[in-house]
């Protein structure tokens, strides 16, 4: 930095900040230039302004009108909706129609299926939700299985338990190492 | 035919419970579920190794105990049998959260765009199916999330030291 060169805003910041590399140099110039050492001073005065603002939390109106707005909805044009409609209306007048005959052609082929009208549909139909109901009315909830009880000498136990802890000790010495440091 | 409907009712009725059970433990403990959440993906080793080693060294000591018990006299027996009840509770405990966090781990990973809570049903629910999975499911996947969801609530009552 040549010393009769003006110092840059940067080199101010960094000055301030204690970033810069060229203090003494710094400090020369600003000995000799008013010009230098007004902007120092205005920088020093408006830092030392901000710090002494108190802290505010933002309310929580602020989030609220920070968060993105939410994306309309997309809305298809009345001729689409329109032919979505008729075509769900056909479709349905279609299954109705068709029913009986798959039915049939069905239970032709399927002996078990013991489906020919729509009434028998509902009835089979009911037959499998009482069906299910008394499956759910007799349901036994599988008992807990019972703690097994270990008929091994004091010895054996002793070993298992010494064993288990010599596990347990390295193990966790070796997994948890970086965490406790 | 009636075995099959059983069976296929109790996993319903499980999937359910279980749901519903994950997504009190996450409204009440959300930090918590939260901190394993985050430490899953970043030590999923560190989680297993931990898990193993904690869950093997407990029951063991838990069936020691009630082992234990049964040659004692009533006094001892009832204080070997609080103390395994004890263990086996805390067990229990970081098995919850561990499963719950991981249930919602995997719920966030398969549907991001999804609310939390809808995540944790949906992460329960495929969890919980994926873990009725005969032999796989039973004895590879159920262990493994266990003890990952096990050794991930130990590690998060460990602050991370400096490497």
């Amino acid at each position: 930095m040549d010393l009769n060169e003006h110092i840059s805003e940067e080199q101010l910041h960094e000055y301030l900040d204690h970033e810069s590399d060229d203090r003494a140099r710094i400090e020369l110039h600003l000995a000799a230039c008013t010009d230098c050492s007004a902007r120092l001073r205005a920088l020093q005065e408006l830092f030392s302004e901000i710090e002494s603002l108190p802290d505010l939390q933002p309310s929580p109106a602020f989030s609220v009108r920070l968060a993105p707005e939410p994306s309309p909805s997309i809305r298809l044009p009345r001729s689409l909706t329109l032919t979505v409609t008729l075509q769900a209306a056909l479709a349905i007048v279609t299954i109705l129609v068709a029913a009986p005959f798959v039915m049939q052609f069905v239970s032709s082929y399927v002996s078990v299926l013991p489906v020919s009208s729509p009434v028998d549909l509902i009835l089979f139909l009911q037959s499998q939700w009482t069906a299910g109901l008394d499956t759910l009315a007799t349901l036994q909830i599988p008992s807990l299985p019972e703690i097994p009880v270990v008929e091994a000498s004091g010895l054996v136990l002793m070993s298992t338990v010494i064993a288990a802890s010599l596990l347990w000790l390295v193990g966790n010495g070796l997994l948890l190492r970086n965490q406790m440091k | 035919m009636s075995d099959i409907a059983r069976l296929f009712l109790i996993l319903i009725l499980m999937i359910v419970g279980l749901s519903a059970y994950f997504l009190v433990i996450q409204a009440l403990f959300s930090a918590r579920v939260a901190k394993i959440k985050a430490i899953v993906p970043a030590m999923t080793g560190r989680s297993f190794g931990l898990g193993l080693v904690n869950v093997v060294f407990f029951a063991v000591i838990a069936l020691v105990l009630f082992s234990v018990a049964e040659n004692t006299g009533p006094f001892v027996r009832g204080i070997l049998t609080i103390s395994a009840l004890i263990i086996l509770g805390v067990l229990a405990i970081a098995l919850s959260l561990g499963l719950a966090g991981m249930a919602s781990l995997v719920g966030e990973r398969l549907l991001p765009d999804l609310p939390a809570w809808k995540q944790m049903l949906w992460g329960t629910f495929c969890l919980a199916l994926a873990c009725a999975l005969p032999f796989v499911g039973w004895f590879l996947l159920l262990p493994y999330v266990g003890f990952v969801g096990v050794g991930s609530v130990i590690l998060g009552f460990f602050p991370r030291g400096k490497a």
